[in-house]
């Protein structure tokens, strides 16, 4: 795979017009093709799949990869039927289009266990929809009709003939895309699906070359550092003079961001600077011991919704000989991604350029739309490598920062919280107490169950946060 | 402005003194392999070989460095280098890859002194952080890199 770029360039908008059920493109727009053809050196033959004259297959992957291996499982389904030569396949991160959305959330959004089981059926339709074309392509070359041609290994042959997807990817890019093309594995079984193929990320992350969010540069970027208000729901009372050393400083609300010259420099003015914050009165004594206190007191007489019930609980527990009562609870947990949040902005007059390590593409470019005043489709977004992602790179607290750093300062700015930022101002899983209670017969034979579960409720409010739809909350969270 | 070697070439720094070498060579340079993780000399994403040890960079400032011989993931291209990345390939050891470099500066510095390890002298050569959690896989191939 090619993830080795310093920067990569994907400044063009990419016009997506329409896309067919399978999620390949129907009418593909010249901005895609140029784009493609730019970064790939060969023939888009689908929004999916481009192909070079030295046979190099690169497969558009539209879920972001984080560790669990996507930027592989994905391309080995699309070459499952595109029956291409598999150490000719690269494989990169799709920019947001709606034509790359998971079409088990319709949305271009990693999270939930869902990239394998949501783009499963339509990687084998893309696979075998340009298969088709390619085939088709390779067959009105040698003279001869689809059907005498027979495939292996991106080599198309009939007669005693022979032609290369490379050779013929140029004429299949201009063929219409078949409606229903053969999903050949069907019937002959799966081939690469399955099997253990080595990672296509891997090489580039034995050497350095692998280029993560945290690692975008810029040319004559400037750097900052974060600084949030230690309690929840403060704000900055006024904003504090530029130290000296500092580019500037930026009011981001519940924080406020210092520019420098460098990581480290931004880093260290951060961290001594001096801010006084509006602490709101019911923010004031909130601790530890008071939320551990309030889960306590909801535990016994708070009025609980009802998730499941089934059977007669009070019944159960009556004939039960022994009850097992037992509660358990557990703390707000930091998700601790390796690479710490970063966000790398680089904000023009007519448009915004995002380079980010995210699951969220989609929310990145809406939440720099709102911010710039740009249209969505003047906001590029480079999805990079995510040293960890953990379901907190889908929310955007970062992104908008960088995006109103950069808006204020004028130059390109990269954003990278502190490690102790990154602990201290997470999204934190929420804390819980659960309370389990058993009732077992004579025999032990378990007669009744209950849990009752005192928890913060989360959707709400990552919902508020991200924008993610509430029927997408419930597939993902 | 400091002066040293990096991956084999005499390089000048215009930045102060007291930036870490970490830093220095994220941003002054473009040497990103090397990777910030905690900045407190903790989970090892940041190591490097300055004069053939193994250092972690967010500690050592770049004043302390100035003349040294400084090795990061970006030159790390020796025949032992060489095999333990062979290796890494061959036991699919990264997943999100990011404190990979790190780990692989901290194996090769492992094998310079014990070119054929024991899962315990591994275990206390080698502390890197690793959320994913690969430190089995990591294992199997500094066994795989010394039997090469």
């Amino acid at each position: 795979m090619d993830m080795s770029s310093a920067v990569i360039d994907r400044r063009q908008f990419i016009k997506i017009s329409s896309a067919a059920a399978g999620g390949l493109m129907l009418g593909i727009s010249v901005p895609l093709q140029s784009r493609s053809a730019m970064a790939a050196g060969g023939s888009q033959v689908s929004a999916w799949i481009s192909i070079a004259p030295n046979e190099t297959v690169t497969i558009e992957v539209g879920s972001a990869e984080m560790g669990q291996g996507v930027l592989t499982s994905l391309p080995q389904i699309i070459a499952e039927e595109l029956m291409a030569e598999w150490s000719k396949v690269k494989t990169r991160m799709a920019p947001p289009a709606a034509v790359y959305a998971n079409p088990l959330y319709h949305q271009q959004l990693t999270a939930g266990s869902g990239s394998v089981r949501g783009y499963f059926d339509a990687m084998l339709k893309a696979g075998a929809t340009a298969r088709e074309m390619l085939v088709a392509a390779a067959a009105a070359r040698m003279g001869v009709s689809p059907s005498e041609c027979q495939v292996s290994n991106g080599v198309v042959t009939a007669n005693g003939q022979s032609v290369t997807y490379g050779e013929v990817a140029d004429d299949a890019a201009l063929l219409p895309p078949p409606s229903n093309p053969t999903i050949l594995s069907a019937s002959r079984g799966y081939q690469l699906v399955g099997s253990s193929v080595k990672r296509l990320d891997i090489p580039s992350k034995v050497n350095g070359s692998a280029k993560f969010g945290i690692d975008a540069r810029v040319p004559g970027m400037v750097y900052a550092a974060i600084k949030h208000c230690p309690t929840l729901g403060g704000e900055v009372a006024a904003t504090p003079a530029k130290p000296a050393g500092a580019i500037a400083v930026v009011n981001l609300g519940n924080a406020v961001a210092v520019v420098a010259n460098d990581t480290y420099a931004a880093f260290r003015l951060a961290r001594n600077l001096t801010v006084s914050w509006n602490i709101p009165t019911a923010s004031q004594n909130l601790d530890s011991s008071i939320i551990a206190q309030k889960a306590v007191s909801l535990m016994n007489s708070g009025v609980a919704a009802v998730a499941e019930s089934k059977g007669d609980i009070g019944a159960g527990f009556a004939k039960a000989v022994k009850t097992i009562t037992s509660t358990y609870s557990f703390p707000y947990l930091p998700h601790a991604c390796m690479e710490p949040l970063s966000c790398t902005v680089d904000l023009r007059a007519d448009s915004c350029t995002i380079y980010a390590p995210t699951q969220a593409p989609g929310a990145v470019q809406a939440v720099a739309a709102g911010i710039t005043g740009l249209a969505a489709s003047a906001i590029t977004v480079n999805s990079l490598l995510m040293g960890g992602g953990l379901g907190r790179k889908f929310e955007i607290d970062y992104i908008s920062q960088a995006v109103t750093i950069a808006k204020q300062v004028g130059q390109p700015v990269k954003l990278t919280w502190s490690r102790e930022e990154d602990m201290s101002h997470d999204q934190y899983r929420p804390s819980g107490l659960v309370r389990i209670r058993l009732g077992m017969d004579g025999s032990g034979a378990v007669t009744s169950y209950s849990s009752r579960i005192v928890t913060p409720a989360t959707r709400i409010s990552v919902m508020a946060r991200t924008g993610v739809p509430r029927m997408l909350m419930r597939l993902v969270a | 402005m400091t002066t040293l070697t990096v991956n084999g070439q005499k390089v000048t720094v215009d930045a102060p003194g007291n930036t870490p070498l970490l830093w220095a060579l994220r941003d002054y340079l473009g040497l990103t392999g090397t990777k910030y993780g905690c900045g407190i000399e903790y989970c090892g994403a940041c190591t490097v070989h300055i004069d053939g040890e193994a250092e972690k960079s967010c500690e050592v400032s770049l004043a302390d460095a100035a003349g040294k011989h400084v090795t990061t993931i970006e030159g790390l291209s020796s025949a032992l280098s060489s095999k333990l990345q062979q290796a890494w390939i061959a036991e699919q050891v990264p997943q999100c890859g990011y404190c990979q470099s790190g780990m692989l500066m901290s194996a090769a510095a492992l094998l310079r002194a014990h070119p054929n390890p024991t899962d315990a002298q591994i275990d206390s050569g080698v502390r890197n952080l690793c959320v994913c959690g690969t430190y089995p896989r990591v294992r199997k191939a500094i066994h795989r890199a010394a039997g090469m």
